[in-house]
């Protein structure tokens, strides 16, 4: 074969692999009108999108406009207003609440909903068949349904669980037309999704799009939804930026009109481009911070990690790391979560002083001169556990220079990914790891810091903890509930069991002609309904 | 010239990176978030990162991490991807099939697994990241070492010798490994360049160098996150990175013309081979 | 016809090495991607003990992969431990974008290392030296750093090409060209090396003798026996193709099968990543034994 053969053989390999790149891809839908459709960006790849089984906040972004739920919490003042459910009841135990179910909505495939519905889509999570990774066990201790007439339904549960009405406001828990469920394996369902909510479900393309188009007949939102107007978004596309650094390019480029979790040196870039507004949104939870081991040395004692925490200057990390965009956290809560405690504000505010004393008065002193304490011939020397995640390697590194003032070595364990940061701290050789969960309602916390709670990484246990902790995860009355989980945060911060350090912010930026783009008080999940394009889209 | 250029550009780098820091009155791990991500100045001669920290420090005490592991993956991989190259070379019969076999099937293990697998089993630092690294182009080098040998193997002089009488070790060692030298050269400085950036690219992934460790592959992957803000933490690392590869790749390329007295390039042959450049 | 077959069997055999590395390599690693989940949610021991055990992964490794084998014969993958979906779904899904990428940037990969290696052997002064230097900066560069910097310039400064998403042929562009350029210089640095032995080898200097044009001697003599090596080194590059278009994938937003790789290698979704390394090891295989085909072909003094 000679060498005018080979490079013609090439060209034509090469020829047919340009065509193979012409022909149109998967859908076409570049024919469809680009006027009034949103292109938003995503920024994590979940793989699985099916509200009921898989745990991605990411999925909530797009499916938050497919579904809707019994109830909703009105994005400013955070109360239960109806949603398919138009009133309910809880009996005087706690244990059965009564919905009134809406008579006048249909699912995108034409099917009535009704309280049929929502009994099958409660049995389909519940189902072992199906392995829910979430939407079960944020269902708590729910025993049953009853339906009790076409659109009434009864919820039972085994003991009194104050967080059901904020479980059934999630996404997780959307309503689903069963019809669809029957018809595609739990597999193949997440790929033809059918809800009832302001936006039909058209196309999932794993990796590649999601695309969503507006349901004309939708005339049974919340109350804050308003009615779609000639400027509304028409179609949704969702794209995936799973690279930090290409996300303010996209945006800045007009590729993309929505973009999330965007870097916040670059957010800062942002600033000064009037094409572009920033939208930064507190996501109530835990903030990030770390929590801390009290069963190892040197943090097993109670005066080391008190220490710790007044040797970190939060602002400093806030200022270099965050660009100023998230506030301090003080406790285990960040500030906008329900039942947070104000009066946990400054403590543990920056103080070298009290850190050094704090050390000396439990007899660590630098008896070798090499800059960091000791005890007993041992060093002052603390393991943090470091993912990769939300610019944590970056805080560790502020962290161990700023110990090193007062005197702590502290050694960084990074780990890639979440399972290997559940080996090391099974193995117990850590000091501090950082690890956090989002949410509105603090019923989380019992998985952090009951005494049998599955992510207890403090290992502190304590019956008053355990006894507030539990009463409050069942007290019907919010006053209550607030007097006890004041009281949670207190101890929790008096033992030091964990390092705050900011309140989560989502940067989020638009492009300056989407207006109206609002988020619901979980933080991570726009409401897209009201969203416009202020003159021509683009 | 061209030798002595780039032996000289190699050397002083070398020279630079490891006496350097003496020179550098900044701590690289000293964090000064006040002034961070500061230009060029003349307090900061190569400005600051994010948490202002001084970049030419950062610099000058990271190339021994980042060197050593590349060097040391790059042995690894050349020692037994000749060995294992020149056995499939030079055997016959089913023991080369089978090695030939095993070779592909190694070559068909994506790098990723090999490497963070091997990182996962053996921790952090420079040799197990050498290791992961080496292994995972040893398979790549002995396949392109086998097909250097089979060219070898195939030409006249070898036959000659063979017809000669000489034994299979002293084909081995008179001819097949000298010949080699040129291609082994040629990958070779390929490989040190994969390594370094490969290195760079595990470090990205949180199971290379721990965070914080003055590195020029944590450096690039820093920079590259504020490369909007501060493009110059990038430059460094990054230049120097090419312009090594670069310098290894004419050193490469100079040994190859050494070991070919006769060596002229294509076009000079109507010219008697009377001085070759070097 | 013997040749053939035992270029088959060599061919399986590397497939199934390939892949019983990977099954037992995985399992060092500790943990799973369904305990992962599942923890996150706060599940309790008890529970995600019971799931594991529904999908069979509690048994001994060698359980395991005996499973795996009798599932494999009737051409069941497995499941996704984190989405549900089938293996082989994913990987139909995944596999055409990747082989679009991979061909167009391998070809021209295989084109431009070729003529940067033939001028850079030919010593014509500047010309040569700039694809010596072309060919070095090829090399060196990372290509996640030259990836920003071209999709800087191309798509917000100069808004000639799109930074992401499939299409046209127009997204197509700026990846292919990034992973092309990165693919080449190792191309072009064995091909000049090699071609410069050949240029001197006894019948190019008999070619000379009979008074054979120099253009002749390298494009019909010269040429096929130097580019041999290279050959090999561009079959090889499919491997770096393959890491390469983990990078391409995610930084121009295009779905792919090196994509799928590193997700699920992240969240040690052990049946997606068997599944990658069978497809990439037995496209591997067929790669190597359509080179040596090749090389037999290109050079009759080279058995197989």
């Amino acid at each position: 074969m000679s060498i005018q053969k080979a490079v013609k053989t090439l060209l034509v390999v090469f020829a047919v692999t340009a065509l193979n790149a012409c022909l149109p891809e998967n859908s076409a839908f570049r024919g469809a009108s680009s006027q009034n459709r949103l292109i938003y960006g995503l920024t994590l790849e979940p793989s699985g999108f099916d509200p009921h089984i898989h745990r991605s906040s990411e999925l909530g972004i797009p499916l938050r406009q497919v579904y809707d739920t019994l109830v909703y919490r009105d994005p400013n003042t955070k109360a239960f207003v109806p949603g398919l459910a138009t009133e309910w009841s809880v009996s005087g135990d706690g244990l059965v609440y009564t919905f009134k179910l809406r008579e006048d909505v249909t699912f995108h495939d034409g099917t009535a909903f009704n309280a049929q519905a929502v009994a099958a889509n409660l049995d389909r999570i519940v189902d072992p068949a199906t392995g829910s990774q979430r939407a079960v066990f944020m269902l708590g201790p729910y025993a049953g349904c009853e339906v009790v007439d076409d659109y009434t339904i009864r919820i039972v549960l085994e003991r009194p669980y104050a967080a059901l009405l904020d479980t059934l406001s999630q996404v997780y828990l959307g309503i689903a037309s069963p019809s669809a469920l029957n018809a595609y394996s739990t597999a193949r369902y997440q790929f033809h999704q059918v809800g009832t909510g302001p936006f039909t479900f058209v196309e999932l393309i794993p990796g590649q799009r999601i695309l969503l188009r507006r349901n004309n007949a939708y005339t049974w939102g919340p109350p804050f939804y308003k009615p779609a107007g000639d400027n509304s978004i028409e179609e949704i596309e969702f794209r995936f930026y799973t690279d930090p650094s290409t996300r303010v390019l996209a945006l800045e480029s007009g590729e993309v009109h929505v973009m999330g979790e965007i870097l916040p040196t670059d957010a800062r870039l942002l600033a000064g481009n009037s094409a572009i507004q920033l939208l930064p949104v507190n996501v109530p939870g835990q903030p990030t911070q770390f929590l801390i081991n009290t069963t190892r040395f040197p943090t097993d004692n109670r005066a080391v990690r008190q220490a710790l925490l007044f040797g970190t200057n939060r602002n400093a990390i806030i200022d270099a790391i965050f660009q100023r965009f998230s506030p301090v956290a003080w406790g285990p809560l960040a500030a906008n979560t329900l039942y947070y405690n104000p009066a946990l504000n400054g403590a543990y505010s920056y103080d070298i002083a009290q850190a050094q004393a704090l050390l000396a008065s439990v007899g660590f002193a630098d008896s070798n001169a090499d800059g960091i304490l000791d005890i007993n011939g041992v060093d002052l020397e603390v393991n943090v556990v470091v993912p990769p995640w939300g610019l944590i390697p970056q805080i560790a590194e502020l962290l161990q220079d700023q110990w090193r003032i007062i005197g702590v070595r502290a050694v960084l364990t990074p780990v890639p990914t979440f399972p290997a940061l559940q080996q090391v701290v099974q193995s117990g050789a850590y000091n501090l790891v950082a690890f956090d969960t989002a949410g509105l309602d603090p019923v989380f916390l019992n998985d952090f810091f009951l005494s049998t709670g599955s992510l207890n990484w403090t290992g502190f246990t304590s019956q008053e903890l355990d006894t507030v902790l539990t009463q409050a995860a069942s007290a019907a009355d919010e006053s209550t509930r607030q007097v006890l989980y004041n009281r949670a945060q207190q101890i929790i911060m008096e033992e030091a069991l964990l390092l705050p350090i900011r309140d989560y912010v989502n940067l989020n930026a638009s492009r300056a002609q989407v207006q109206q783009l609002a988020f619901d008080p979980y933080g991570w999940f726009p409401l897209l309904n009201n969203a416009v394009f202020s003159g021509t889209g683009s | 010239m061209i030798m002595r250029y780039s032996a000289a550009v190699v050397a002083l780098l070398l020279a630079f990176v490891v006496f350097g820091p003496l020179l550098i009155n900044h701590d690289p791990l000293a964090a000064d978030p006040a002034n961070q991500l500061k230009p060029p100045a003349l307090s900061h001669i190569l400005g600051t990162d994010l948490l202002g920290r001084d970049v030419l420090s950062r610099y000058l005490h990271g190339g021994r991490h980042t060197l050593l592991s590349a060097f040391g993956a790059t042995v690894f991989a050349l020692g037994a991807g000749t060995c294992l190259g020149i056995a499939a070379g030079t055997g016959m019969g089913i023991a080369v099939s089978l090695l030939k076999a095993v070779l592909t099937g190694l070559l068909a293990l994506p790098g990723v697994v090999i490497a963070l697998v091997v990182l996962a089993a053996l921790g952090r630092g420079v040799i197990p990241l050498s290791l992961a690294i080496g292994l995972s182009q040893t398979a790549p080098t002995a396949v392109v070492i086998q097909a250097a040998v089979l060219t070898i193997r195939a030409q006249l002089y070898v036959e000659a010798a063979y017809a000669l009488g000489a034994s299979n070790n002293y084909i081995l060692f008179a001819h097949i490994l000298p010949n080699i030298l040129p291609t082994l050269a040629a990958y070779g400085s390929a490989v040190f360049g994969y390594a370094l950036l490969n290195g760079a690219a595990l470090t990205f992934l949180g199971v290379g160098a721990a965070p914080g460790t003055p590195d020029w592959g944590v450096m690039l992957a820093e920079g590259r996150a504020v490369f909007r803000s501060a493009p110059w933490i990038s430059i460094a690392p990054g230049l120097t990175i090419t312009v090594i590869v670069w310098a290894v790749n004419n050193l490469a390329d100079s040994l190859n013309r050494q070991f070919r007295p006769d060596s002229i390039t294509v076009r000079k042959t109507r010219t008697a081979p009377a001085s070759y450049r070097a | 016809m013997i040749r053939v077959t035992r270029t088959l069997i060599s061919s399986a055999f590397s497939v199934w090495l390939a892949t019983t590395i990977a099954f037992f390599a995985l399992r060092i690693l500790p943990g799973d991607a369904l305990q992962a989940q599942l923890s996150m949610s706060g599940a309790s021991q008890a529970v995600i003990a019971t799931r594991r055990a529904a999908l069979g992964l509690e048994a001994s490794s060698l359980t395991q992969y005996i499973r795996y084998l009798q599932q494999l014969t009737q051409g069941d993958l497995g499941v996704s431990l984190v989405s549900g979906e089938r293996v082989t779904d994913a990987l139909l899904r995944n596999l055409p974008p990747t082989i679009t990428l991979a061909l167009s940037a391998g070809t021209t990969a295989g084109v431009l290392g070729i003529v940067l290696g033939i001028v850079s052997a030919s010593g014509c002064g500047r010309l040569s030296a700039t694809t010596r230097a072309l060919t070095a900066l090829s090399l060196s560069v990372p290509i996640y750093w030259s990836g920003i910097v071209a999709i800087f310039l191309f798509s917000v400064q100069l808004s000639w090409l799109p930074a992401s998403g499939t299409g046209s042929v127009v997204h197509l562009i700026l990846p292919v060209s990034l992973l092309a350029f990165h693919t080449a210089g190792s191309i072009a640095r064995v091909a000049q090396a090699s071609i410069s032995t050949a240029a001197q080898a006894d019948f190019a200097r008999t070619a000379r003798a009979k008074g054979l044009r120099e253009k002749q001697i390298i494009a019909h003599h010269v040429l096929r026996v130097g580019l041999l090596p290279v050959v090999s080194t561009a079959a090889l590059q499919f491997g770096f193709l393959f890491s390469g278009a983990v990078v391409t994938e995610s930084m121009f937003v295009r779905p792919g099968i090196g994509r799928l790789l590193l997700d699920a290698v992240i969240k040690q979704d052990y049946p997606v990543v068997q599944g990658v390394v069978l497809i990439s090891a037995s496209a591997y295989a067929l790669v190597i034994a359509i080179t040596n085909v090749l090389n037999a072909h290109l050079d009759p003094r080279i058995s197989l």
